[in-house]
């Protein structure tokens, strides 16, 4: 079955594996792993030349595609229930993942999976999965910058998904300001925990620029407002690609408007729509700020034009910022399938 | 005789920096105020203006009323079409709304506006409610959801004369709005909108409907509240049209109150207190609204 999957006809494989009862699956890889534990305690035995053998990362591959194919209801067919929490075949291939000796492609190998891994929780707005697979991965590779994003990203989405925290609000009475709720302290734990996972992938790679463009926006939500103005004012000021730019002057007018300088938070909203003319979110951010200063006709006007962009937009960033980018997850198992092939 | 805030236009908002004018106050001469009296949970009929008091920051004023059917409505259903709905609820969505609009006056117009991600027209105000029908045969669930984003477009977008209603659905889930709560209340209470929101029960296998909806649900319910509307929660998908009849009931049963502030300071937040004089009942209308300076 593993051998058909890696010979590319995965239709097949993934109708041998539905055959498979649970009990056998569990008893067959469990074999593997004491095979990969006698091989670990004895480089010259028997089972390593065995282990060697076994089409392995084959094998991770078939159950993560079999998670992803049944995880995935036909749309329009059945309510969707999105679940949380492992499902048997991602901790199946994880063990299988396990077994596999600790050389240079191996840990290659298993950087790649954990990341397709992470960014398909992400996407199943599943941030506590995303956060396990980000630990899982950096088992692997525990200096690896991109891993340790993951995780501040799953810590930081993990917050946000509880309750967004309403801005410092206006009430009826534009003149009246509300302070900013107050964060409760598991919030504040998950935000500062991500503040730091944000942190130490800068302390690996200095040019990280979406850890400090997420580091801005965590700043924000913490209310640290100096400390996100200068992240995100640095991320405007490499301006490392258009993605990152849009969002950094997003997330500045955000600041700016919870400070109540609404003027520079409408300049920094029409920069970021400048550069993504079809967003909905600088359109929503520019029309608020619109309505903020008293120009009503300007708001409607703005809002309605975000939303007739609507035909043109392909993605928001904002968005894949938030749910994360699904495509990523089928670039990489397809790299993996097709590296496996050769 | 200029019709007021409750009148379509959304109330100046002032600018929180000093030096940017609104541009568009309005002299507000006369305010209507939509107000639902129940007993029990059932409408209470055949009160007259003198059966209910109005202060308007705590200074009485003087109310007629006026039929309900006399002003034009625009009712703007807002729907979520996320992935979340799936198939079932969505069939139970149109037929809801087909019942809903067949419900409206011929005078009355109607809007589409729905929500995944994505916030999209898919019929503008119109008066023939067939487009609007037609419309709601498209309706497809998929991607995520932008619900506040979805109820600021609907409050503001709306450029209409008629008295304004928002009938938003959702099942109370919210990943990718950009505006929050507090922002969306705020545009809320600034408004003339009356909102009213459904939502339907979920079911024992829905994973989703975790705490985090529970309390977003509670802040939709207090932003209808401060408009005058209220939360509707239908038992099952197939008990929305019920539930959607209710609030077009509830709309017909409504008394309108309309008097021109006297004794107030123009400008600024008004607080509006209404009870009954001599009843007991429960009286839900909105609970101010805000003329800017011009």
């Amino acid at each position: 079955m593993v051998g058909t999957y890696a010979a590319g006809r995965h239709a097949e494989a993934l109708a041998d594996l539905a055959g498979w009862t649970d009990a056998e699956l569990r008893t067959e890889i469990e074999a593997v792993r004491e095979l990969a534990e006698e091989a670990r305690r004895c480089a010259a035995c028997e089972a390593r030349r065995t282990l060697e053998t076994l089409p392995l990362r084959a094998a991770v591959l078939l159950h993560t595609e079999r998670d992803i194919r049944v995880g995935t209801p036909a749309s329009g067919t059945e309510e969707f229930s999105p679940v949380c929490g492992r499902r048997m075949h991602d901790v199946l291939a994880e063990r299988l993942l396990d077994a596999l000796p600790r050389t240079t492609a191996s840990k290659a190998f298993a950087r790649r999976w954990y990341r397709a891994m992470i960014f398909r929780t992400h996407w199943d707005l599943c941030s506590e999965d995303a956060a396990y697979w980000a630990r899982g991965g950096l088992k692997w590779s525990p200096a690896d910058a991109e891993l340790v994003l993951a995780r501040g990203t799953a810590e930081e989405l993990n917050e946000v998904r509880r309750l967004p925290v309403p801005a410092a609000g206006r009430g009826p009475d534009p003149t009246v300001r509300k302070p900013r709720k107050k964060l409760d302290e598991a919030r504040r734990d998950l935000l500062l925990q991500a503040r730091s996972s944000f942190r130490e992938a800068l302390a690996i790679d200095p040019d990280a620029h979406e850890a400090r463009l997420r580091l801005g926006r965590v700043s924000w939500r913490l209310g640290r407002m100096d400390e996100a103005r200068s992240a995100l004012k640095t991320v405007v000021a490499h301006a490392p690609d258009r993605r990152r730019l849009y969002l950094a002057h997003l997330f500045l007018g955000q600041v700016e408007e919870d400070e109540g300088r609404v003027s520079q938070a409408d300049e920094h909203y029409r920069k970021a729509l400048e550069i993504e003319p079809a967003s909905q979110a600088a359109g929503v951010a520019l029309s608020q700020v619109r309505f903020l200063l008293g120009d009503l006709a300007g708001a409607r006007q703005t809002l309605d034009r975000a939303l007739r962009a609507a035909s043109h937009r392909s993605e928001d960033a904002f968005w894949s910022y938030r749910a994360g980018d699904h495509k990523k997850v089928d670039a990489i198992l397809a790299e993996l399938r097709e590296e496996m092939v050769r | 005789m200029t019709p007021l805030a409750a009148a379509g236009l959304l109330a100046g908002a002032a600018a929180v920096q000093a030096p940017s004018p609104p541009v568009f106050g309005t002299g507000i001469e006369t305010v209507y105020v939509d107000a639902f009296v129940t007993r029990d949970g059932r409408p209470v009929e055949g009160l007259t203006a003198t059966d209910f008091e109005l202060k308007d920051n705590g200074v009485r004023q003087r109310v007629e009323l006026v039929a309900a059917d006399e002003l034009p409505l625009l009712s703007v259903l807002a729907f979520d079409t996320s992935v979340s709905l799936g198939y079932r609820k969505l069939a139970a969505l149109r037929a809801a709304g087909r019942g809903f609009l067949a419900s409206l006056e011929p005078d009355d117009d109607a809007a589409l506006l729905t929500f995944s991600q994505e916030v999209e027209w898919l019929a503008r105000p119109t008066r023939d409610k067939s487009v609007v029908r037609g419309a709601l045969e498209g309706l497809r669930a998929q991607g995520n959801t932008a619900l506040m984003d979805a109820l600021y477009a609907a409050i503001l977008l709306p450029d209409s004369r008629a008295r304004k209603l928002v009938v938003l659905f959702s099942d109370g889930e919210d990943n990718l709005s950009w505006l929050g709560e507090g922002e969306v209340r705020a545009v809320a209470e600034r408004s003339s909108a009356l909102i009213h929101v459904v939502t339907v029960r979920s079911g024992a296998g829905a994973a989703r409907h975790d705490a985090s909806t529970r309390d977003r649900m509670k802040g939709l319910r207090e932003i209808a509240e401060a408009t005058g509307g209220r939360a509707w929660e239908a038992e099952s998908p197939e008990r929305l049209t019920a539930a959607f009849s209710e609030v077009a009931e509830a709309m017909r049963r409504r008394y309108v109150l309309r008097y021109e502030p006297e004794g107030v300071r123009r400008l600024g937040w008004h607080r509006i207190e209404l009870r009954l004089r001599r009843r007991s009942a429960h009286v839900q209308a909105r609970r101010g609204y805000w003329v800017a300076d011009p």
